[in-house]
């Protein structure tokens, strides 16, 4: 399933050209969030060629379970098949076009599409059409079956698909992320798993603009943009002073590069000397065999806030309680997984799902998942202040006269000439990383993303491949 | 009419009166007040709209909500917009709610209702230039304390599976 790409018109050249002098200042073109012909590139570089996030291991346990998901604009039936192997099916008739799942998730043995009864089994296998002998008994079955993404894997529950055949394995495209998402997600056999449907709603926006702050963790927006917690406290990291002294605050976060365009935003646990910020009665559940001498280490003295996986992927937990003013509810950690879709330049869809531990208490899973609802659920409040702010790139691009003076908007943060940042030294930092940064005042990771977003769109020949960072751990 | 028929109508006219001066306080953003008409052990719920396969009834997550807020988290909610900083509703989104379909069933509690409705909320956002329409059944219960009706429980069951936008607002 691998297709030639298509060659971009000379002015997309040119602007790629232009973003790709412009990023190694620091600069980022405003055209890329609102030239609709960048989105095309992008679906077809980056979207048809990256490994997608499609859902978690606890949303289709059974055989025949299925949920539909999308990659890029596409939709995509992701079941677990009769033979427990999880598929990621393209939801699209190969008789004349028609969806052939029309609901969100269930448990079905086959698809049937409501034109002609074409069916498929839940591998993708066409097994028939109404006077099957008479009608097709020259079609060979093989040729017919649903189109479905050549690969498909999954990664502590997470469960990603590719749709370039001559992509790296899963494991190998995320590379040393991989340390960090053990950190988060593989501190119990029995694993996470969601706690029901995930959120969906429309942002008005670019996708990169979220990504940027979601996927690379921007990590000058938060004391910023909502403010409103050090008044109301939803947040441990806001209500223990961080935000009111923002230096402290910018002086705990650790930006990381990890590799590839996976990006972490790290600092000390919120509540001194816990893992995550869990209490006991939850911490001492957890089991460390797993994890290397390395991991145990990295997670005695820290954590992160968001895991990026490129391109649209992220990882959060914070310590978080609905109810600031009740002083009998702790601060608690509540982890929560998303990803953003593209449906035009100026236009995506945001989806989140709740993970709590199958181990985990009822009031605590209650309370965490109280935690996304008020915070960065369809509803919450850190989210509706994030929706607000991403129209930003879009905004910027949309504008004529920002084209016509070659407006470019400023990554610059935590450059040399601009800003002082230390890095932290090899010693200090026992998971693997190509740099880490002493504090959040940088762009760093955001210049990361958009390195690895030039280099597919520039790239014709093969992607995405992630090459070990310099300075992996043993 | 009889007594019966009259305190019925009666009834009905109160609950649809008081749902009515809801609206209105929510339309104009006087977040105490409607803060003031729920009871203190209210519960405000609003579950995520599903489509599952063989089902031909409406249905709702019984796990996942876009609201699940009792007293305290609503009154965070208020507190927040309270902070001058949240700036998804600077400026405030503009709101007008539509109440319908009013229904009102005792049960054996006197003092207790349940009141159906159907919303149509319109939403007009950070462009001016366009509004979203957004809408819901909601069941009520509610509470009479003295001569006043409180809102003890509030589920409300949204029409769209994926919202056009995330929501500052209350339903």
């Amino acid at each position: 399933m691998r297709t030639s790409l298509t060659k971009p018109s000379p002015r997309i050249q040119r602007l790629l050209k232009t973003a790709k002098k412009d990023l190694g200042q620091g600069l980022c073109p405003v055209e890329i969030y609102s030239d609709p012909e960048i989105l095309e590139l992008e679906l077809e570089r980056i979207f048809n060629r990256c490994w997608i996030f499609v859902g978690h291991v606890s949303e289709i346990p059974k055989r025949g379970d299925f949920v539909v998901r999308r990659i890029g604009r596409d939709s995509f039936i992701v079941v677990r098949d009769d033979a427990d192997r999880i598929r990621c099916l393209l939801n699209v008739c190969r008789h004349r076009g028609l969806p052939v799942c029309t609901t969100e998730q269930g448990n079905a043995p086959r698809f049937r599409c409501p034109y002609h009864s074409w069916t498929y089994r839940n591998t993708g296998e066409w097994i028939g059409a109404p006077e099957m002998q008479r009608a097709y008994g020259g079609a060979r079955a093989a040729d017919w079956g649903l189109l479905q993404a050549p690969q498909v894997d999954s990664y502590q529950g997470l469960i990603f698909a590719c749709l370039d055949s001559s992509a790296p394995a899963l494991r190998e495209y995320l590379g040393d992320i991989c340390f960090y998402i053990d950190c988060a997600l593989g501190l119990h056999p029995e694993g996470m798993e969601v706690s029901g449907e995930p959120y969906r709603f429309k942002i008005a926006g670019n996708w990169k603009s979220a990504a940027e702050n979601n996927v690379a963790g921007d990590s000058y927006h938060p004391m910023q943009l909502h403010q409103f917690d050090e008044q109301v406290g939803f947040q441990a990291s806001s209500s223990q002073g961080a935000y009111q002294s923002h230096q402290g605050a910018y002086d705990m976060m650790r930006p990381v590069v990890v590799n590839a365009g996976h990006t972490l935003l790290a600092s000390p646990p919120w509540v001194r000397n816990t893992i995550w910020g869990y209490p006991d009665e939850v911490s001492r559940a957890f089991a460390f065999d797993k994890l290397s001498a390395a991991q145990r280490r990295w997670l005695a003295k820290w954590q992160f806030v968001v895991c990026g996986v490129f391109p649209s992927f992220f990882i959060f937990r914070g310590a978080t309680k609905p109810e600031p003013s009740n002083p009998e509810m702790p601060y608690y950690p509540s982890t929560h997984i998303g990803t953003m879709h593209p449906d035009s330049a100026g236009v995506m869809e945001h989806w989140i799902w709740h993970l709590s531990w199958k181990f985990e208490p009822e009031h605590y899973k209650e309370l965490s998942y109280r935690a996304l609802v008020i915070g960065a659920g369809s509803t919450g409040a850190y989210m509706q202040d994030d929706c607000r702010a991403w129209r930003c790139g879009f905004n910027g691009g949309q504008s004529l006269f920002a084209r016509q003076n070659r407006m470019r908007f400023n990554l610059q943060l935590g450059m040399p000439d601009v800003t002082q940042i230390e890095e932290v030294p090899r010693a200090e930092w026992p998971g693997p990383a190509k740099v880490v940064y002493k504090g959040g005042l940088t762009d760093a990771l955001l210049r990361t993303f958009y390195g690895r977003w030039l280099e597919l769109m520039l790239e014709d020949a093969r992607p995405v491949r992630a090459s070990r960072s310099t300075r992996a751990a043993k | 009419m009889s007594d019966h028929t009259n305190q019925e109508l009666l009834l009905h006219y109160e609950c649809q009166q008081w749902l009515t001066h809801e609206a209105c306080l929510l339309d104009e953003n006087r977040y105490e007040e409607w803060f003031a008409l729920l009871a203190p052990n209210v519960e405000y719920m609003v579950p995520i709209r599903i489509v599952i396969e063989g089902d031909s009834r409406p249905a709702f997550s019984e796990r996942a909500f876009h609201f699940k807020e009792n007293r305290a988290s609503l009154r965070a909610r208020i507190d927040r917009l309270n902070t001058g900083f949240a700036w998804a509703e600077r400026p405030p989104t503009r709101t007008q709610r539509f109440v319908c379909n009013v229904s009102v069933a005792r049960g054996i509690d006197p003092a207790k209702v349940t009141v159906h409705s159907s919303l149509l909320l319109y939403l007009g956002g950070s462009d001016p230039s366009r509004g979203e329409i957004l809408t819901a059944r909601r069941r009520d219960r509610l509470v009479q304390v003295g001569d006043r009706w409180t809102l003890e429980a509030r589920w409300a069951y949204i029409g769209q599976t994926i919202l056009s936008s995330s929501l500052s607002i209350f339903l």
